[in-house]
Order: structure tokens, then C-alpha cells, then sequence
């Protein structure tokens, strides 16, 4: 065995092997974050759709596109079909449970705020995908066309489902308020 | 109509909440690493049209029957061996090197062809732990690949080293002085990462 120390300046570098998937964790968490927590009734089940986003992501790296706006979209759509999924399975759940609220098992005092309002309790009642065209488009501000490209439809689809939802979100809150 | 925006951005969750802890996000981040490490790298190859795919793989099965191959399935090893290279390499750019980035640091080195330390010139690995519960990687080398090293840093001090794992280069320390061995790659690497490393790049 050689007994020559390594100089210190081998040590220099902070060494990281990180998997490639790690720069596209941290170029797209804070968005990612921020949209499933819209699309989601909790905090924590916003963390956990991120976090199956990006554990799908990673089980088939090859087919994520290069380009950080590609990157975007990719994961965007992916987090709003896994979001879909659960939605459908929670409205099966509801089914045969009518007692089963849509809302989460134990809100924290920031989900109690938050069920207060009747608009955000009138988004729940939205599909998905088209919960995800009003918050784009109404919370994030992007344009149609953006929202399109994000989603992978067309701008006339969105156009169409921010007519349908204003619609859909405003007889919901009538509906709301007749019960209360 | 509905003033939709405004009555969405009043109830914004995002207004009332802190957003998810440091602690929440680092959790998160170390599943899907972890999930990574421990997923297969796909093949890069260029996909095939469908009917040549469909051609290839009948001219295969005549070759494999005409040579009297026997398949074997489930043989995977349990890991993947990890490629682990030391090269010489340049600050700035000159014919026949490579421009690669370091790490994840904002820093890129040029490295040379010529790889000066490979696998087979590893006599021992071993994983060390290192501080707030990250581990580092002792690599010892062999007398000829420590002495291979040693020749070649000796004329090429003050630029840079380039310590390669899985074609990816980890670390460029800037060569201070003639160097006898790698030593202990310390870091960031979780303790499933560096043994990982550890199983990979002694020799089979």
C-alpha cells in the first residue's frame, strides 16, 4: 500500500454525486410546489404529489425533454395526471362513502382558513385539469397560449374550460351558500 | 360574472401559508434521489422504427439458435459497477481535451484522453464516515497505479486533476504537489451513495 498522504488540495472540492435528476429537482420544486399546493387540499398532499411527480420522473429519465420550459411542461402535465388520478379515486371513495368529506382527513388551522372560503371550496369541486387552466391562468398569470403549452392543449381548449369554470365555479358558490 | 381572479387570489392558500419547511423539502428531495440511485440507467441508444426492431430481433434469435446460446435470465448484479477514473486535465480549452462541468459547482475543467488511473489500479475502497452524517469514500490505490499517478501529476502542477466517477467528473483539485494516491473522497455523499460507490469501483 502507498503510504504517500493525498494532499489537501485533492480534498478541496466539495464532492457530490448527485444523480442528473437532482438539477431538475431544484430548477422546478418551488414551481411544481406551488401548483400542486393549488390543486390540493393540504399542504402535505401537495408535498406528496410533488414528490410522486418527480419519482415518476425518475423511473423513466430518457423521456424527460431537454430544455428547461420542455422540463416544465413535462412535469406539469405529469403532476396534473397524477393529481386527476387521485381526484377520480378520492370521487369513487366519495361514492360509496357519502359521509366521506373531499376535504383532508386533519386540515391544519391554514386548511380551516382556507375552507372557509367559499371559492376555494367551489375549485374543489372542479376537474383537475380544469382547476389547473384557472390557476395558471387567474393565480399565475399566465396567457392562454402559455397555459396551452404548460398543459398540452390547445388555446382554444383553455379558453373553453375558463368559460366552463367560471360558470361551473359560480353555481357552486350558489349552491354553497343555499346550504349554509 | 364572477370576479374570479380577485376571489381566487383573496383565497390564495399560498397567502396564509409559510410554504413547505426547509426539513419538508429536503425529505422530498433526498426520496427522489435516493429512488434515482437506486433505478437502472435506461439505454441512450436512438430508438428503432417498429418493423426493422421487429427484423433485428428475429435475425437475433436465428443467430442465437444457430449458435446454440443459452439464455440466461435474472443474473443482474445487485449493483452496477461504478466507472471510477483519474485524468489529467486543463483549466481552458486546447486540441483533444473535453470540456466537463465539475460536480454541480458552476466551474467546468477540460480533461485529457488519457485516463491515468482506472478501476483495475484500485487495491482497496472503503466508506468513511464524515461530518453531519454525510460519508466519504476512501480509495486506495495499487503500487503501479500509485505510481502511475505519481509520474504523471509530478509534471503537472498547478493545474488541475480530474477524479471521474461514472464518466462524470466529481472533483478537479488543482495539483499542489506529486500525488501518490487519491485518499479519501470526502463530500456530500449519503451513506447509500458511497457504498454504492464502494461495491462499484473495486475490480471484478
Amino acid at each position: 500500500m502507498d503510504a504517500v498522504t493525498t494532499d489537501a488540495a485533492v480534498l478541496e472540492a466539495r464532492l457530490t454525486v448527485e444523480p442528473p435528476i437532482a438539477g431538475l429537482f431544484d430548477r422546478h420544486y418551488e414551481h411544481l410546489y406551488r401548483l400542486a399546493r393549488r390543486l390540493s387540499p393540504s399542504a402535505d398532499d401537495a408535498l406528496d404529489l410533488v414528490q410522486d411527480t418527480f419519482l415518476r420522473a425518475t423511473a423513466a429519465p430518457a423521456a424527460i425533454p431537454s430544455g428547461a420550459s420542455s422540463e416544465a411542461a413535462y412535469l406539469v402535465r405529469m403532476l396534473v395526471n397524477l393529481r386527476k388520478d387521485q381526484w377520480r379515486k378520492a370521487r369513487v371513495r366519495a361514492r360509496h362513502a357519502a359521509h366521506v368529506a373531499a376535504a383532508p382527513a386533519t386540515p391544519g388551522p391554514c386548511d380551516q382558513v382556507i375552507a372557509r372560503t367559499d371559492v376555494w371550496r367551489a375549485l374543489d369541486t372542479l376537474a383537475p385539469r380544469r382547476r389547473a387552466v384557472v390557476v395558471l391562468h387567474e393565480l399565475e398569470g399566465l396567457s392562454a397560449r402559455e397555459v396551452a403549452g404548460l398543459l398540452g392543449i390547445t388555446a382554444v381548449t383553455v379558453r373553453w374550460h375558463l368559460f366552463r369554470a367560471r360558470r361551473e365555479l359560480a353555481a357552486a358558490m350558489r349552491a354553497d351558500g343555499r346550504t349554509r | 360574472m364572477i370576479d374570479l381572479g380577485a376571489r381566487l387570489r383573496a383565497a390564495d392558500p399560498l397567502r396564509f401559508e409559510a410554504g413547505p419547511a426547509p426539513m419538508s423539502r429536503a425529505r422530498v428531495r433526498a426520496a427522489v434521489l435516493g429512488a434515482a440511485l437506486t433505478t437502472t440507467p435506461p439505454s441512450r441508444r436512438p430508438s428503432m422504427p417498429p418493423r426493422l426492431r421487429a427484423v433485428a430481433f428475429a435475425a437475433l434469435g436465428v443467430l442465437a439458435i444457430a449458435m446454440g446460446m443459452r439464455w440466461r435470465f435474472g443474473a443482474a448484479p445487485a449493483y452496477a459497477a461504478v466507472r471510477f477514473e483519474v485524468r489529467l486535465a486543463e483549466t481552458g480549452p486546447g486540441p483533444g481535451l473535453r470540456e466537463a462541468p465539475v460536480g454541480l459547482l458552476p466551474r467546468v475543467v477540460h480533461v485529457h484522453d488519457d485516463v491515468v488511473v482506472t478501476n483495475d489500479d484500485i487495491s482497496d475502497a472503503r466508506v468513511v464516515a464524515s461530518v453531519s452524517q454525510a460519508f466519504g469514500v476512501e480509495i486506495r490505490l495499487t503500487l503501479d497505479g500509485s505510481a502511475r499517478l505519481r509520474v504523471a501529476t509530478r509534471g503537472h502542477l498547478g493545474r488541475p486533476l480530474a477524479v471521474m466517477v461514472d464518466g462524470l467528473v466529481v472533483a478537479a483539485p488543482t495539483v499542489r504537489s506529486e500525488i501518490g494516491d487519491v485518499g479519501l473522497l470526502t463530500g456530500t455523499f449519503t451513506l447509500a451513495d458511497a457504498e454504492r460507490i464502494v461495491r462499484g469501483v473495486l475490480p471484478r
